[in-house]
Formats: C-alpha cells, structure tokens, sequence
C-alpha cells in the first residue's frame, strides 16, 4: 500500500539499548514511517506513536522518538524530511511539523524581537504602576511604618541626626499646622534634621519627613519651608514612595528572569532596602505639587512662600552649591511653577502668620550649636 | 595582539596553526593510532536568535516561560555537539525545571521566614545576628549539593546515540570532599588546593557513567602540586595573565588521566589560546555591551570540543542503556546560585 508521494530518506536509528548506529532507508508514507535496515529488516513507525524531539532550527537534525523513555530514535539530517512528511501526511502527520519553517526563522527572531520590546513597554508603562497602585492601596499602615523606618536608617543614620529642641518644635508646629489642615489621615508625621549642606528633602512611607540642615538655610521663610514640606507629606499621603518601591521590585524582579537570572530575583527583593534610590514619576511631582498647595492653603499659609522658594532655586539652578540634590530629584520646570502661580490666584483666605515669633534666620544653625 | 585566531567566524578552529586539525573530520588516522574528536556546529547567531524569541515569551508569561527557554537553549547547544559522526541530545523539560525552582524558592522563603519570626519573637540581637552568620556554613555546604545535584540532572537529561548519561556519586560524600577540602585550602592558605581540585574531579568523573559504562581518572594531586606553586607564584606577578596558563596546563592533565571505555582523553588547550579565547569574548561583551553573550557561549563551546579529543575509537558494542532517575532540584539550587557547570565533563 504506497502512498503516490512516497520518497526515500537516509537516516540514522537507534534502538535505546545499545549505542549502536543503525542506517535506514525511511520511506515517508500516508500513515507512518517505514524504516528499511541494509540487511532488509523492516521497522513500521506509525505517525501516532512519533513525536518530533528536535528539528525546528536552523542547523539542527531531525529527531523523532518513538515509545516511552529510553526511546527508539530515528535522525535524519535532511531538512527536507519534513516537508515530505507534511505533503504526504498532512494529517497524520500534522504534531510532527513544527510551526514554522526554517526559512522564516529570521523573521520569527526580528517579529518576537519587536514583540519583546513592545510587552516590556506595555508592561513597563502600564501593567506595573497599576499593580503598584493596587498592592500599595492594600499594604497594611503598620507595614508601611516599619518600611518608612528601615528607609529612615539609611537615609538618615543615627550618628548624622541633629537634635534641637527649639527648632524640632518649630517645624512640628509647621507640619502640625499642615496635617490638621489636610482631610484628617491614619499617619503620624514625624520630622527628622539631618547634618549635611545639601539642599534636600525627602519623605519615606509612613509618615517620616527628612530635612537636610542645607535646606533649611536655604528656606528665608517659615512659608517657603511650609511649602516644601506640604509637598513632601502629599508624597507620604499618596503612598508615592510606597508604589514606587513596588514597581523598583516588580520591575527587577521581572527583568531578571527575563535575562535568565533566577538569582537576580533575590537581589530585586534586596532592593527593598534601598529606597533612597527610588525615584517619583512626574505625575507623582505634579500630584504633590498641587495637592501640596491645596494644603497650604487650607492651612491658611501664605502660598507665595511656596512659590517664591521655587522659583529662586530654579534660577539659582545647578549654579547652586548644593541645590542640585533637591533639583536632580524635584526637577522644576517654568510650568510647575506656572500652575502653582493660578492655584495661588484662586486663594479665597487671607493668609494667617505662621511662626511670627521664631527667629528663621537661626533655622539653619549647626548642629554644634543645640544648647 | 592581531585578531584572535578564535575570530575567525563561524568555522572558528581553522586558524589554530599548531596543530592543523580538521574540525569535520572525526577520526584521523594516523601512523600511530586514530583519534576522534568532538566539534560543535552551533552558530551564535541562531543561539541569538532562540534567546530574543524566550525573551518575548518570558515577558509573556510574566517570566515563567524562562524554564521552557532554558530546555530550549540546552537542546540547542546539544544537538549542536557532535562525536564520532553522532550528535549529543538533551531531554530536559521546562515542567520538571519549573517544579525544581519551586522547591527551591520554597525552602529560601522558609529560611527567610524562619528569621523574620525570630526576629519578631524578641530573640537578643546577637541571637539574630548569629542565626543571620549561619547562612555561611549552610552555604558551604550547599554548594556541593548544587554541584552534584546539577551535574546528576544534567547527565541524565543527555544522551548520544539514544543512550543516556548519568551521574551516581553520593552527594553527601561529595559534601564531605567539598566541605573538607574547601576548609583545608583556606587553612593551608590555598596549598592544598590542587588535591583538592584533583578529589574533586575523580569523585565526579569516576561516578559518571555513559550507560553501564563508567569513566575513570587516575590523576594525582601531588603531579599537579609543582605547576601550582609557580602559578601562586607568577599569577600575582603578571597580573593573573599565567593563571591561564596553569589552568590550560591543568585541564589537559586532567583530560590525559581520563579514560572511557578503554580510550583515554586528549586534550590540546594551551594557555595561549585559552588566554586569547577569553579575551576576546571580554573585549567582544564589551564592545556590544553584554549583547554578544550567544555568540560568546557559541565560542566557548566550540573551543572546548575543538580541543578535546579521544584516543582510538571507545569500545562501545558492550555498552547498554541504564538511565539513572535524578530529581531537578539541585540544578534548580545552583540556578538560584548563579553557578553554572555546563557540558558533560567537570570543569569545562
């Protein structure tokens, strides 16, 4: 019963006992192999008992087994084996075929190259920050407190922590201020001064404010410093540093496995640790901005503090000695400062003094000088 | 130093000029006896390839993809790998990885969860802080158990000419030889070390089986010693280049002191060209930023199989299948390790 397409192939079996090569001459027929040795012993390979085990790429033999493991095998180095199993058994022999042909194998490599690149992408812009926004938004308070408190150690260590009575109650009466002002929230805000020049502050999760001795000489004003730190308490209402720790983690861990780097998945892990490296997307900026000067409003704090800070440091600019920490992190453009100028257009209150009797020009002092 | 004579494309070997040997010729008979040697057919480019379209399937998945790619990478790399006129074939599974990296993952959680509760149990810091130190003895020891574990599963997924590999050393002696030995290397500050690399080669290659057929080592620490105080000696002084030297020297004793069904091992590596070989996969990793790696895995291979080569033909009609189960867990732990011990031979 021969097939009319049948065609002869030079190849190779293997019983799965004994390591000797035996040659074959296969016949490709409608339903099965038929393996001819020299001696003139036949094989009959039906095509439901065969699966295809290597033979899909460039250079590669082709390898069908047959039965469970040690299995028969039969190679056959020429690719065109195949095409002559799919025209003479189109059906039969259909699991034997791979998807696609050698020929387009480049094409597969350039399509699955852009496809790569476009779910990172969609992953990358997308699907993390939502499942950011999600895991943040259901991260239990508490956790998120001892994570503001590791970020706290290493941002801020014990030994570069400056302690001062009359000014830690100054800044506590601005952020109090601003908090009994805002929509009444489960976090305790609490205020840190750390000994070094820069102009920088930042927030952890949980409600730890940072301030760098640097910016507090830099700040003319209670109101400028009000406007600063109302910004940074939106970033620990929002859960800005939070999300973003979990697109840092996500992110590694997902490129890491994508790379092959199963290890790599307990550095991104690691990662968790190092939360001062975490960056705020802009809308992150712009969300603290606004929702920041909605607070000093309703706190009834002169708004052009804010605004005035702002806009000596951007033309100060990277000139400044030690403003870039701020800048690099906070970057300020003409219409950040544009939009927080019409919020401020719209205030209704007369702004109420904050701090009348604190003298701010000793805001700054060193740390040295804490009776 | 002109182009290596590694960077001769695809071909690879053929500028190799102190020994002109055919890669596609396997056996070369001469007056003195035949030899057959390995090659590798593989192109970097097609590595390359199969590596952009796991990347995509791996983003797919959300990374669980990253097992199946793995398998598809090492079949590649086998069905590539060719001696005495037979290519080599790999029969892993993305499924049994997959499982392997659970049963890792699960015990790493548990370490980890087992101090995060001690630490909220109120233990003294210093309990902690030695609980936290353990994980260096727990390491010593689990380096080997990847070893073996990794070298047991990969054996036994390989085969040539539908026969499989395997590898039978009990991993607790293997413990016992690594823990052993690693300690005495620091104490004696690393002299002992060449016995200890010698033990280490015998325990793996005299439980590595091709069938029912076992290889054998007969090699000596103390052949090994002189060689290694030069290089304790030269490596510092030329800024770790003789390092190469020595490790060429040393894989060929090794391979010269290992046999197979009554054929011994030739290997022809010189330090020179192991030295030119990895400089240019450097400069190559470097130049494209890390994007040559495939082409760089390609040429790793073929050099090995370019220079590695058995004396006679093996006796091979007395051999029988004898497939060893082997569970994918070590290689799932060397994995997580970031230790990698590919081919069929220690050290390669």
């Amino acid at each position: 019963m021969w097939a009319r397409r049948s065609t002869t192939w030079s190849g190779s079996y293997f019983d799965g006992r004994t390591a000797n090569r035996i040659p074959v001459t296969i016949t490709v027929m409608a339903t099965g192999l038929r393996l001819a040795t020299v001696e003139g012993t036949f094989l009959w390979w039906p095509y439901e008992q065969l699966h295809l085990a290597q033979g899909a790429l460039p250079g590669e033999q082709i390898r069908i087994e047959r039965g469970l493991e040690p299995s028969e095998t039969l190679v056959v180095s020429d690719e065109a084996f195949l095409s002559a199993i799919r025209e003479a058994a189109p059906t039969a022999g259909r699991h034997l075929i791979p998807m696609f042909r050698r020929r387009h194998w480049a094409g597969v490599v350039l399509l699955a190259g852009a496809g790569a690149v476009i779910a990172g992408l969609a992953i990358y812009l997308w699907a993390i920050p939502a499942l950011a926004e999600v895991a943040a938004a259901q991260m239990p308070r508490a956790w998120e407190e001892r994570l503001g408190q590791a970020a706290l150690e290493s941002l801020a260590p014990t030994t570069l922590r400056c302690a001062d009575p009359q000014r830690d109650a100054a800044l506590s009466e601005i952020v109090a201020r601003l908090a009994a002002a805002g929509p009444g929230s489960a976090y305790t805000f609490r205020i840190t001064v750390v000994d070094h020049p820069a102009v920088n502050a930042f927030a952890a999760p949980g409600g730890h404010l940072v301030v760098y001795l640097g910016m507090l000489r830099a700040t003319q004003t209670p109101a400028e410093m009000a406007g600063v730190l109302a910004h940074e308490m939106q970033h620990i209402l929002h859960r800005h540093g939070t999300k973003a720790l979990f697109r840092e983690v996500s992110m590694r861990a997902l490129l890491s496995l994508a790379v092959g780097d199963a290890g790599g998945l307990g550095q991104a892990l690691e990662a968790a640790g190092t939360l001062g490296q975490l960056r705020y997307r802009r809308q992150d900026e712009e969300a603290a901005d606004r929702d920041g000067m909605s607070l000093i409003q309703a706190a009834r704090i002169d708004p052009n503090g804010m605004i005035g800070f702002l806009r000596r440091l951007s033309q100060e600019g990277p000139g400044a000695p030690h403003g870039l920490a701020y800048l690099s992190t906070h970057p300020l453009t003409a219409e950040r400062i544009r939009q927080l100028e019409r919020m401020a257009a719209r205030a209704s209150h007369a702004p109420v003094a904050l701090l009348p009797e604190y003298p701010w020009r000793e805001i700054g002092r060193s740390c040295a000088a804490a009776p | 130093m002109p182009p290596s004579a590694e960077t001769n494309g695809p071909k690879g070997v053929t500028g190799w000029a102190a020994e002109p040997r055919r890669m596609d010729t396997l056996r070369t008979d001469a007056a003195g006896g035949s030899e057959t040697g390995l090659s590798f057919h593989g192109h970097g480019g097609t590595l390359f390839g199969i590596h952009v379209i796991n990347l995509l399937l791996s983003v797919l998945t959300l990374g669980v993809y990253y097992f199946w790619g793995k398998v598809r990478v090492q079949r590649f790399l086998h069905s590539q790998m060719e001696f005495d006129g037979d290519r080599f074939a790999y029969h892993g599974t993305g499924v049994e990885l997959l499982i392997g990296f659970l049963k890792t993952l699960g015990l790493v959680v548990l370490g980890v969860i087992g101090l995060a509760l001690l630490q909220l149990s109120g233990a003294r810091p210093e309990t902690v802080a030695a609980a936290t130190l353990l994980i260096y003895p727990v390491l010593l020891v689990v380096v080997p158990v990847a070893i073996a574990g990794s070298r047991r599963y990969r054996l036994s997924r390989a085969s040539w000419r539908g026969i499989r590999f395997s590898f039978r050393g009990q991993t607790a002696a293997f413990v016992r030889l690594f823990v052993s030995g690693a300690l005495l290397s620091v104490v004696t500050f690393g002299v002992y070390y060449p016995f200890f690399y010698n033990n280490m080669w015998r325990f793996l290659m005299n439980n590595t089986y091709y069938g029912t057929a076992r290889f054998e080592y007969d090699g000596t620490g103390a052949d090994l010693f002189g060689r290694f105080l030069l290089a304790m000696v030269l490596t510092p002084l030329t800024l770790g280049i003789y390092w190469f030297w020595f490790a060429a020297h040393r894989q060929r004793y090794m391979w010269a002191h290992t046999s197979f069904a009554a054929s011994r091992f030739r290997c022809t590596v010189t330090g020179g060209r192991l030295f030119r070989l990895n400089l240019g996969n450097g400069l190559l990793l470097v130049i494209t930023l890390g994007l040559a790696l495939p082409w760089v895995q390609a040429r790793n291979i073929r050099f090995l199989c370019g220079t590695l080569a058995v004396e006679g033909l093996p006796v091979m009609d007395a051999i029988r299948q004898e497939a060893q189960a082997a569970s994918p867990t070590g290689e799932a732990i060397a994995d997580f390790l970031g230790l990698d011990f590919p081919g069929l031979a220690p050290g390669w």
